[in-house]
């Protein structure tokens, strides 16, 4: 397992250097001044640029410019943006909370709603409820997230006036910004009005988390269920049967762990379709995260927010998916064998 | 003799793509208490569907039907699922041909051995009866031959060897003392040192504690001395049924004279000649021949064999044969 | 002239007959495949047939609800955006966008990739498994965000969009076609050709090829509902195709100012985009249904 998580770790901090290295390449790519596109500052700001020439070895190769630009990196020196004129980093942590929040919100109730009802269908196999959860999990899981969430404002927003229709809180709830996820925020800060703005967060909460829930949960659904019917059929269950185990033992000691092993092994992916849908959420929602962010710093060209916005969302999703293998190796042993086993 | 276990006319059919194939037609077995019983047959003869049936691993593509199948008083196909689970789980416990699927991937060796003792025979509180547990799986590996107990308990099924895994299959098929034993081929994937020694364990057991043991292997040179009864099974047909020494001796079906003459074993054959088999091929689960199963293959086969030849009985002897090798004993 | 076929003799279908076989069977995956070869015949005919020009704007009848609707008019049978622009021919119009480019870009990306792939799985050694785990690791992050850096770079347009949706499903090829291939080698099958000495070309098109055909068939699906999905969701995002161009997604985020108006102008675009993709994903679900079936079987 040491030898193991050794050579994932390894393989992540390579990965990571590598999505450093390609950052620095983008920056030659962008369209205009390389060291504007790092930094933030444009050449009219001669004083400042120059400083800055010096500063990142921009008279140096191309080799001594990408260490000044890693150790500025390492040290949470992400440059400036082009527009605000504010400093990436600083601006960055609130969001990632915002969109952490929303995430793992959302990841939980996929889980939740999922899995269950996976297994549920596995046990009504080839029945009426099979058939139906089955049918509307792949309809589910075919609804644009974009259009989803619009129709979910349509109907919950608009027609029945349940929830606000965007936002992450009233502003009129003063809540000072420490984490950015609102939750914690609220329950952090020092405000008279706790309670009422707990409501009115989780107000403005749900409708996002459900939307961004659905496609996650789906593949849950489809995944646990294939993978228990799977199981079922197992030799080994067949022989706990003859050998006169009860039904609740088989299942919850042998048929459950094995069945959720392809579930635990997907979380990762689940978790990128996520991301992936995060960012056009956050974009309808105008939730205050990473997504909506990155989108509007395409618009906008300012490339320093650009780069900020795609390592925080890239380096996530490795270091989650890492994660979830590192788990998945550690908790079914078998997986090992099969990664040393070379033909 | 009264059987324990009863089984006349059982049939199994398999639902295809292409209609219902039988592949276990009307088949008999009778076997008394504390009796080893070798079933010899080809591989996909059924020999394995008829362990299968036996346990009641229903698989919800076969149909399974039979004048008698009977375990003990217990009418095996009256019972329902859960019953049956009972009365298989208590009494009877099988040893696979490929024993490492039978093992739960995800749970250590010891736990799944442990699992499998049953709790009545455990007394005490819980701390005792969990080192009563623990020495009785121990105990169980050491009489399989396994004597590193320590270390395979804390293994994982992948990290055994065919031979090891079988090994502790056997261990846990006998934990629980069961009256019936079926051992599907439990040697191929072992040494033959081993071999020697598992096959005595079985005979021990059968001896001195009333196991009966319904022993499935593929060719005549495997089976053993201590083996009373032999059936030959050949695409799902009974084919001859008796007391091991008669059939050896003195086989009055083809089938058997067949096999016994392809085995390697008490055979003086010249050097350099072709070794004797059967011409043909064994059909395929969806071509069977009509009427009796080795029709097309069979050297002494004439057109009354195109139907189903009944079972004929021969003193303790019985075949299905219309033309059998050799009359009405001849006592010599 | 005599029937020679006498023997009932038992013909195995092809692994894609097989596959066909099993989806006949199967209502929804029939009705799936039909919806979309309606939907591809409709967007290769449809400068031909759509009742109106998609940019004609009718300046008296903006903004009117569908031919069902009390106010409707059987003229417009979706009714009118708020230019004035006939909905039923801007979405006919619109598959070129939504079906027509995504169809391209899986092409080239399968061809591209399946060629990498299969020349990264007959390779052995480093390289292979440098390249497995590099992919791995590419994989892991969505596409939509690598589609989105692209753009950024490149800038927002149709031919750029295309550009970088290819880009971006061709790693997904490629790791498919190279584990399918590295699953498939060390089968004694292929074993048994390679004893007999046929050529290494030889091997991957005729020994291995036909028995990776339904996972291929499979990604193909897979990638075409991600294609779809990608161009759309760029569209919307006003990254991908631009405003007067009557791609589904770019019609969904006009539709957004219009909600309260007019809801069925968010409605239908997204309706097509939905019955679309959930057909790709019927016939995918069905298709990878059957391969488990023939696993089962074997």
């Amino acid at each position: 397992m040491i030898r193991y998580s050794l050579r994932r770790l390894t393989l992540l901090l390579v990965t990571l250097w590598l999505l450093t290295v390609f950052l620095f390449a983008l920056n030659y790519f962008f369209p205009g001044d390389a060291l504007t596109n790092m930094t933030g500052v444009r050449s009219a700001d001669a004083l400042h640029y120059q400083r800055l020439v010096a500063e990142r070895n921009f008279d140096g190769s191309i080799f001594a410019q990408y260490l000044a630009f890693l150790s500025h990196f390492m040290t949470g020196d992400w440059g400036q943006s082009l527009t605000t004129q504010r400093d990436v980093f600083n601006e960055l942590l609130p969001l990632f909370g915002a969109t952490l929040e929303l995430s793992l919100l959302a990841m939980i109730l996929a889980l939740v709603i999922g899995a269950p009802l996976g297994l549920y269908a596995a046990g009504q196999q080839r029945g009426t409820m099979d058939r139906v959860i089955m049918g509307v999990s792949l309809s589910a899981y075919s609804i644009p997230v974009f259009w989803l969430a619009q129709l979910f404002i349509l109907f919950f927003a608009v027609k029945l006036g349940w929830t606000p229709i965007s936002g992450q809180i009233n502003p009129l709830f003063d809540i000072e910004v420490r984490s950015g996820a609102i939750i914690a925020d609220i329950l952090l800060s020092d405000s008279s009005y706790k309670s009422a703005a707990l409501a009115d967060a989780i107000n403005h909460l749900w409708l996002p988390v459900i939307v961004l829930a659905i496609m996650p949960a789906t593949m849950l659904m489809r995944i646990t269920r294939n993978s228990m019917l799977d199981v079922l059929q197992q030799n080994f269950i067949r022989a706990a049967r003859a050998r006169g185990l009860s039904e609740a033992r088989i299942l919850l000691r042998h048929a459950l762990p094995n069945a959720m092993q392809p579930v635990v092994r997907q979380l990762g992916l689940m978790f990128s379709v996520l991301m992936s849908n995060i960012i056009v959420t956050e974009v309808i929602f105008n939730w205050p995260g990473i997504g909506g962010w990155l989108v509007k710093s395409i618009y906008e060209r300012d490339y320093p927010v650009m780069q900020g916005g795609l390592f925080a969302i890239a380096a996530i999703i490795l270091l989650v998916n890492v994660a979830v293998e590192l788990f998945h190796a550690w908790r079914y042993p078998q997986v090992r064998k099969e990664l040393y086993a070379e033909h | 003799m009264s059987a324990i276990l009863d089984i006349r006319n059982l049939s199994i059919e398999l639902a295809t793509d292409n209609g219902p194939v039988r592949v276990l037609d009307r088949f008999n077995l009778q076997l008394a208490e504390g009796e080893i019983h070798t079933l010899v047959g080809e591989s996909g003869s059924g020999k394995s569907l008829l362990a299968k049936a036996i346990l009641g691993f229903i698989n919800p593509r076969w149909k399974i039907t039979a004048d008698r199948l009977w375990w003990r008083h217990y009418d095996l196909l009256a019972l329902n699922a859960s019953q049956r689970r009972i009365v298989t789980g208590r009494d009877m416990a099988m040893i696979f041909q490929d024993p490492s699927t039978y093992l739960d991937p995800n749970d250590k060796v010891g736990a799944q051995l442990r699992e499998s003792i049953p709790v009545g025979d455990l007394s005490g509180i819980y701390l005792k009866r969990r080192a009563d547990r623990q020495t009785r799986a121990e105990r169980l590996l050491h009489r399989v031959g396994i004597k590193d107990t320590d270390d395979v308990m804390e293994r994982y099924p992948h990290e055994l060897s065919e031979g090891l895994a079988q090994k502790i299959s056997i261990a846990m098929a006998i934990a629980h003392n069961p009256k019936l034993l079926i051992a599907d081929e439990p040697t191929t994937a072992m040494e033959p040192n081993t071999r020697g020694q598992i096959y005595r364990l079985l005979a021990k057991l059968s001896g001195s504690q009333g196991m009966s043991i319904l022993m499935i292997t593929q060719d005549l040179t495997a089976v053993i001395p201590e083996s009373q009864r032999i059936s030959l099974i050949y695409c799902g047909q009974l084919m001859e049924t008796g007391p091991t020494e008669e059939v050896m001796q003195k086989p009055y079906h083809p089938y058997t004279d067949a096999m016994l003459s392809m085995s390697l074993f008490n055979q003086e054959t010249a050097p350099k000649t072709r070794l004797p088999t059967l011409s043909g091929a064994i059909p395929t689960l969806q071509h069977m021949p009509i009427g009796c199963r080795l029709g097309p293959r069979c050297p002494y086969a004439r057109s009354a064999c195109i139907h189903e030849p009944g079972l004929t009985k021969r003193g303790q002897v019985e075949f299905a044969c219309f033309f059998p090798l050799r009359e009405e004993d001849d006592h010599e | 002239m005599p029937n020679t076929n006498i023997y009932f003799q038992q013909r195995e279908p092809s692994p894609l007959r097989q596959i066909w076989l099993h989806m006949n069977a199967n209502p929804f995956a029939v009705a799936a495949f039909y919806f979309l070869a309606v939907a591809i015949v409709m967007m290769l005919l449809s400068p031909w047939i759509t009742p109106f020009n998609p940019d004609s704007q009718f300046a008296d009848a903006i903004l009117q609800p569908p031919s069902w609707d009390d106010q409707g008019e059987i003229r417009y049978l979706f009714g009118t955006d708020d230019l004035g622009r006939d909905i039923l021919s801007r979405i006919i119009a619109g598959s070129v966008y939504s079906l027509g480019y995504p169809l391209v870009a899986v092409l080239f990306a399968a061809l591209i990739g399946v060629s990498i792939g299969a020349w990264a799985g007959m390779s052995r050694g480093v390289q292979s498994s440098t390249l497995n785990h590099l992919l791995d690791v590419i994989l892991s992050i969505p596409s939509l965000l690598l589609a989105l850096v692209i753009i950024a770079i490149l800038g927002p347009s149709l031919v750029n969009v295309m550009f970088a949706i290819t880009l971006v499903l061709i790693p997904q090829f490629i790791h498919v076609v190279h584990n399918a291939i590295y699953d498939e080698r060390y089968k004694e099958y292929v074993t048994a050709s390679r004893l007999n000495g046929v050529t290494r070309w030889y091997m991957l098109t005729r020994v291995i090829f036909p028995n990776i055909t339904s996972v291929l068939v499979m990604q193909t699906t897979f990638a075409l509902s991600t294609a779809i999905l990608d161009i759309a969701a760029l569209g919307f995002l006003g990254l991908g195709v631009q405003a007067p161009a009557p791609e589904w997604g770019t019609m969904l985020a006009r539709s957004l100012d219009q909600v309260y108006l007019s809801p069925w102008m968010m409605v239908l675009p997204g309706l097509a985009l939905f019955l679309t993709i959930l057909s790709i994903n019927v016939l995918g679900d069905s298709i990878r249904a059957a391969i488990a079936e023939r696993v089962r079987n074997s």
